[in-house]
């Protein structure tokens, strides 16, 4: 996982279909890689949302059907500009995730 | 391991000596948020941007952090370490768990420690998602979590689950305040769990059927040693409700706790009178 300039950033933990309304923000989505190409990968989100990742390079990228944590920018096109993924293990449980984060937009505390 | 009381928030005071002590008085004070002695708090699942409010709602810093409507010192939070800063007897972790805030984590160590805490060192480095619990600390305008221990992740299913956890304890620790503060009562969100009476009849009011409602009333009302036997409360309501109907009230309002058999299984009391 590439770490540049990490410590600096301040993503939010945001859902798939929150996306278009983060444009221009730095945020952590967690979804299954579907179908990669260059450098660049979709990712269907943990609520059912296809969203293209976009990478500095098309080296070392997650493989597919891989589930993985994504940060990055929010692109105006809706995409997202990737600085840092992390594969998660396989039986990770998408499900319960997106039911964590149904939470996460609701609360107040998460805002 | 020590108890959170014995480990200061700043200071080096014990928690229940602090300043802040003096002024709650009794622990069920109805001024402010409620403070749990004894024990110095509980464990609280929190995320960066909650601890990162909590200091900057606190007015100086020698105030107590306040998450949930409660004063908080314990905490644990999952968190992925993004710095690592190293000395023979301290590591200062920095930590982002996506909530839209950092925090600072220190950890001090024994020199003795050898292997045990090379293995720890190792285990948590840039990248790692990590846990940690410790009490927060204040130091001029900076905030950090003194943490007990921190360790790596086993599964990323964890980070799940503290999302729970956090929205748990939330839940769990605001529903009392908002029941209050839906009473327009005016004692501040805190006391909802405290066992006054005005409270406890104010907060039963709005959320009973009209028989339960009707039937606390009575007994409430009532003034003799041993409450009300049976026939008493269906003589008083039996105009409006049957004697079945008034019974089974009765059992749901002994198993909430509401009121309660005095003298025999036939008399009844308001836990409010």
């Amino acid at each position: 996982m590439q770490l540049t300039d990490m410590y600096s950033t301040l993503e939010t933990r945001t859902s798939g279909k929150s996306i278009p309304s983060s444009l221009g923000k730095q945020v952590t989505v967690v979804g299954r890689v579907s179908q990669l190409g260059g450098s660049n990968l979709k990712l269907v989100t943990h609520d059912d949302k296809t969203i293209t990742v976009k990478f500095s390079s098309s080296s070392s990228l997650p493989t597919q059907d891989s589930i993985v944590e994504v940060i990055g920018t929010v692109l105006p096109d809706q995409t997202i500009q990737s600085t840092a993924y992390l594969i998660f293990e396989e039986d990770f449980d998408l499900t319960m995730y997106d039911e964590a984060m149904k939470l996460v937009d609701k609360l107040p505390i998460f805002k | 391991m020590a108890t959170g009381g014995i480990f200061s928030s700043g200071g080096g005071y014990m928690q229940d000596t602090s300043p802040m002590d003096m002024s709650f008085g009794a622990s069920s004070s109805s001024k402010g948020p409620t403070r749990r002695e004894h024990t110095g708090g509980r464990l609280v699942p929190v995320t960066a941007l909650m601890i990162k409010r909590a200091a900057d709602n606190k007015k100086s810093e020698g105030d107590d952090f306040i998450l949930n409507g409660e004063i908080v010192n314990q905490v644990r939070l999952v968190g992925q370490v993004r710095t690592v800063q190293e000395t023979n007897t301290y590591c200062g972790y920095t930590l982002n768990d996506s909530s839209g805030a950092l925090v600072e984590v220190k950890r001090w160590t024994n020199v003795d420690d050898g292997v045990k805490e090379q293995n720890v060192r190792a285990d948590i480095r840039e990248g790692t998602y990590c846990c940690v619990i410790g009490n927060l600390r204040s130091f001029g305008d900076k905030t950090n979590i003194g943490c007990f221990t921190i360790y790596p992740l086993k599964s990323m299913n964890e980070i799940t689950r503290h999302l729970l956890e956090v929205s748990h304890a939330y839940l769990e620790m605001t529903h009392a305040h908002y029941r209050s503060e839906s009473m327009q009562m005016d004692s501040t969100p805190s006391t909802s769990t405290s066992t006054t009476p005005g409270i406890v009849a104010a907060q039963v009011n709005s959320v009973l059927s009209p028989i339960h409602r009707d039937t606390c009333e009575v007994l409430r009302n009532c003034h003799k040693q041993f409450g009300l036997h049976i026939d008493e409360v269906v003589g008083r309501l039996g105009a409006k409700y049957s004697a079945e109907d008034i019974r089974k009230a009765l059992e749901f309002l002994c198993s909430e706790g509401l009121v309660f058999n005095s003298s025999d299984e036939d008399h009844f009391q308001s836990a409010d009178s």
